[in-house]
């Protein structure tokens, strides 16, 4: 398979006086994969995520996606933060067109039937004229997956986008995460702070070493797929979140 | 739920009026035992009574001189106010060049300008409405850059990332997000209009209720003051009223939530 | 039908020109509010004074006579009520263009306010007491001299700065013994006492030694060199609508009202007849009604560079008035 998104020897540096934030960082990320991040807090899991999207420059280093340098914000990356962020005085299906009307000032009657159809995707067809604030977290939630998906992007970011959520909301809204990801098959980079979510989502856990960080180790989630919550209760998912736990404690250490 | 909160309201309602109709009572009666003299402190009864005695179609006039004045300085003030907040925002030079050239103004009291600005300006309108323009503006910069920099950081990014015009990012995440701020701005600022109004009836005015009032102590009509004195009172709450309806109805979204 | 209301038009503009340039637009400039002290204005408007002079006339409120000076000075107003020795005082310290042009009040109207229950009789008595003064009134200057006049120093007395609306009451609750307005409000400060069941007694300070001009006609500068003859006409309907004013103090504080409702025709016409006495006097009698004569100009601007801390070189007080505005009567000093 083609490599979608590539670092060669990434370096970031904020403040030269504290050090650099990221060094070195070498990764490949093939197409259509699910990768997750995960990584003791402060370790610049963000950083490396603003730097796919073209936020963010490397210091040093490079970030390729298609085999193209990334030299400026890229329009193919769709992302998801922590919090919703949904626009307050919009309805849902307005925030769901709304990276429309703010690239282009406007939407044709076509980009509405997909918003619409993208909300059926995720179960929220019945709340397209609601406001942000008539929704519970989780579907606020999906709201911003949707508006991510909307310019149909090759790469979908996401930045810790369920913790925000109660146990419960986000184990179902993960695995609705992956019927969304096999309807419309993505390359996500995923990063959380939940080693059973990781195993749970991803193709490949990446476990960032800390501060100045660097890719401690790369480990193969060879579950199979469609994972349930039947994925959970099998002994090989214990013995990779076991594993992943110990690398990250290592690094904490 | 529903049952608590219907009660809440009820008392919410009901206190706060007792409170200020026995504030006016023992006022009232305060003045009739105590036997204040009515150059000291008149009477509720007797501001009502110097209330009627002038005609009506005069208060209006005096009214619609002082609002006049304090809505145009008030719109005037908003209208350079909000794009200044805009450039100060988006330009950190501009802003460091501005800023502190708009606290001198702030801290200067107006009053001490106020005739300076007459002479320049003449007894016209135009210069009061300087004068509450000068005053009203400060509180609708600050609270429009405040709220403009209170947007959240991931809308700014998606904005970039989507690589939309600036534009399009003040107007259609930073503007709206700053609205509960700006409206907070515009509250103290409607209130501070009518004051700047009154400053500068104060200085120069052949009208207003500032000038009514000082005329009325002038000839030690003192119940006549207050008379003036509490509609202006009166006037300012319904415009700081107004300024929340008005919220209320345009962005009921940008409402702060009760609790 | 064209031509019709072409004719229609040109009679219309034909009647309204004449209308709008037949009289001469004047802005009027009061060094306070209205009342009855300023109501020959309003009288010369009222009894068509100004309108037989050629004049059309808008009047200005004011805030002292430093506001009035200002802006008949800078041209906003032609003409203006203001102290004389105010515009002497802003003379001295630099280039006002404006000039004294008819002398209204000949007195000051400065004077101690007292209870009539009071045993003070006398400016002298008034050592250690307490008196109490608005902050900015012209009258703070010439506290001192009149305190000398009667062998006094301005420290042996307790001076009390206060809001001019707190006076009154200040006196009424004896507060104070004593407290410094000008006597054209005597009837305003006699209704407010009666209120209280009291009375109040007024010692004018010029009975007790302090004789200068003090409220007068000013013009802008500019316009007495441009045009004499307009500002001698002006000053002349003026001068006729101050002495119509004092012979009917009920018609003159009718116009007031007329003009401004807020005034009180009845409290008007009290300030009317309380200043008569500053209007005409024995100055006027001596000197005649209407014009500046140089030695009381002299004495006046004696006090008032005193009172204003002033070199006395500072000014020719003859400079401050036209020469039209002079007395031709030579006259022995005071």
């Amino acid at each position: 398979m083609q490599n979608c998104v590539q670092l060669n020897g990434v370096c970031h540096t904020f403040n030269p006086q504290q050090g650099p934030v990221i060094q070195n960082v070498n990764l490949s990320i093939k197409r259509h994969e699910f990768v997750a991040i995960v990584g003791p807090s402060g370790c610049g899991k963000s950083t490396l995520l603003r730097m796919v999207s073209g936020l963010l420059m490397p210091t040093s280093g490079k970030v390729k996606v298609f085999d193209l340098e990334v030299t400026k914000p890229r329009e193919d990356v769709g992302i998801v933060f922590q919090k919703p962020t949904l626009l307050p005085w919009l309805s849902v299906i307005k925030n769901v067109l709304f990276p429309l009307k703010h690239k282009y000032g406007r939407y044709s009657k076509e980009q509405q039937k997909r918003a619409f159809d993208l909300l059926e995707m995720a179960g929220l067809s019945a709340f397209a004229d609601k406001m942000p604030n008539e929704l519970s977290g989780g579907m606020q939630q999906r709201v911003g997956i949707v508006r991510a998906l909307l310019l149909n992007p090759d790469i979908l970011l996401m930045d810790e986008p369920f913790s925000a959520l109660d146990a419960l909301t986000r184990e179902q809204i993960g695995f609705d995460l992956l019927d969304i990801w096999k309807a419309q098959p993505k390359t996500v980079l995923f990063i959380t702070h939940s080693i059973s979510e990781a195993a749970l989502l991803a193709d490949r856990i990446v476990i960032m070493s800390k501060r100045p960080s660097t890719v401690a180790k790369i480990i193969e989630v060879d579950l199979p797929r469609p994972r349930t919550t039947k994925t959970i209760e099998l002994p090989q998912f214990s013995k990779i979140t076991a594993e992943v736990r110990e690398l990250i404690y290592a690094e904490t250490a | 739920m529903q049952k608590p909160h219907k009660l809440n309201s009820f008392i919410g309602l009901i206190v706060p009026w007792t409170f200020w109709f026995s504030m006016v009572l023992v006022w009232e009666l305060a003045c009739q035992w105590g036997e204040i003299p009515e150059y000291i402190l008149p009477a509720p009864s007797v501001i009502w009574q110097a209330f009627l005695d002038v005609e009506f179609s005069r208060w209006l006039g005096h009214l619609w001189a002082t609002l006049r004045v304090a809505f145009l300085g008030f719109i005037i003030s908003v209208a350079v106010s909000i794009p200044l907040a805009i450039i100060m925002m988006r330009s950190v030079l501009i802003k460091r060049i501005l800023y502190p050239f708009l606290v001198v103004i702030q801290s200067t009291p107006v009053v001490a300008v106020a005739p300076l600005i007459i002479v320049l300006l003449g007894t016209e309108d135009s210069s009061r409405i300087l004068i509450t323009c000068l005053i009203t503006f400060f509180p609708v910069v600050v609270s429009t850059t405040t709220g403009m920099l209170d947007t959240p950081e991931e809308l700014i990014e998606l904005s970039r990332s989507l690589q939309a015009p600036r534009y399009r990012e003040t107007w259609q995440i930073r503007m709206p997000y700053a609205l509960p701020h700006i409206f907070s701005g515009f509250r103290v600022a409607i209130t501070l209009a009518i004051i700047g109004a009154v400053v500068a009836e104060f200085v120069a005015a052949e009208e207003g209720l500032g000038y009514f009032i000082q005329f009325s102590t002038s000839f030690f009509k003192i119940p006549q003051a207050f008379a003036g004195l509490i509609f202006l009172a009166c006037v300012s709450l319904l415009l700081f009223k107004s300024i929340q309806w008005i919220q209320a109805w345009w962005f009921p979204w940008s409402m702060p939530s009760e609790n | 039908m064209l031509l019709k209301v072409c004719k229609v038009i040109a009679i219309f503009i034909f009647l309204h020109i004449p209308a709008v340039s037949a009289k001469q637009p004047i802005v009027f400039q009061l060094d306070w509010l209205p009342g009855g002290d300023k109501s020959p204005v309003y009288v010369a408007i009222q009894q068509g004074f100004f309108e037989q002079a050629g004049f059309q006339v808008k009047v200005l409120t004011g805030r002292g006579s430093t506001d009035s000076i200002t802006r008949v000075a800078s041209g906003q107003a032609q003409f203006g009520f203001a102290d004389i020795g105010s515009l002497m005082a802003a003379k001295a310290q630099g280039e006002v263009l404006a000039q004294a042009v008819l002398p209204y009040f000949t007195q000051a109207p400065h004077a101690f306010y007292i209870l009539e229950e009071s045993k003070l009789t006398n400016i002298s008595q008034l050592a250690g007491k307490r008196i109490a003064t608005s902050p900015f009134t012209s009258s703070n200057g010439f506290l001192p001299l009149v305190l000398e006049e009667n062998g006094l120093h301005a420290s042996q007395i307790q001076l009390i700065k206060a809001n001019n609306g707190a006076l009154g009451p200040m006196l009424l609750m004896k507060k104070v013994d004593a407290i410094i307005a000008w006597t054209t409000n005597t009837a305003l400060y006699q209704d407010q006492a009666r209120s209280a069941g009291k009375k109040i007694r007024v010692m004018p300070w010029s009975e007790k030694g302090l004789s200068l001009y003090s409220s007068s006609l000013i013009a802008s500068e500019k316009l007495i060199n441009t045009d004499p003859e307009m500002v001698q006409r002006f000053s002349e309907a003026f001068a006729k609508a101050i002495k119509f004013a004092y012979e009917n103090p009920a018609q003159a504080a009718r116009n007031v009202h007329d003009l401004v409702p807020e005034v009180d025709p009845e409290v008007a016409q009290g300030q009317v007849e309380s200043s008569y006495n500053l209007v005409f006097n024995l100055v006027t009698e001596r000197d005649g009604f209407g014009k500046y004569t140089k030695d009381r100009l002299n004495t006046t601007w004696q006090y008032v560079s005193k009172a204003n801390e002033l070199s006395v070189d500072a000014l020719d007080p003859a400079t401050v008035v036209p020469d039209f505005s002079l007395s031709e009567k030579r006259t022995q000093g005071q």
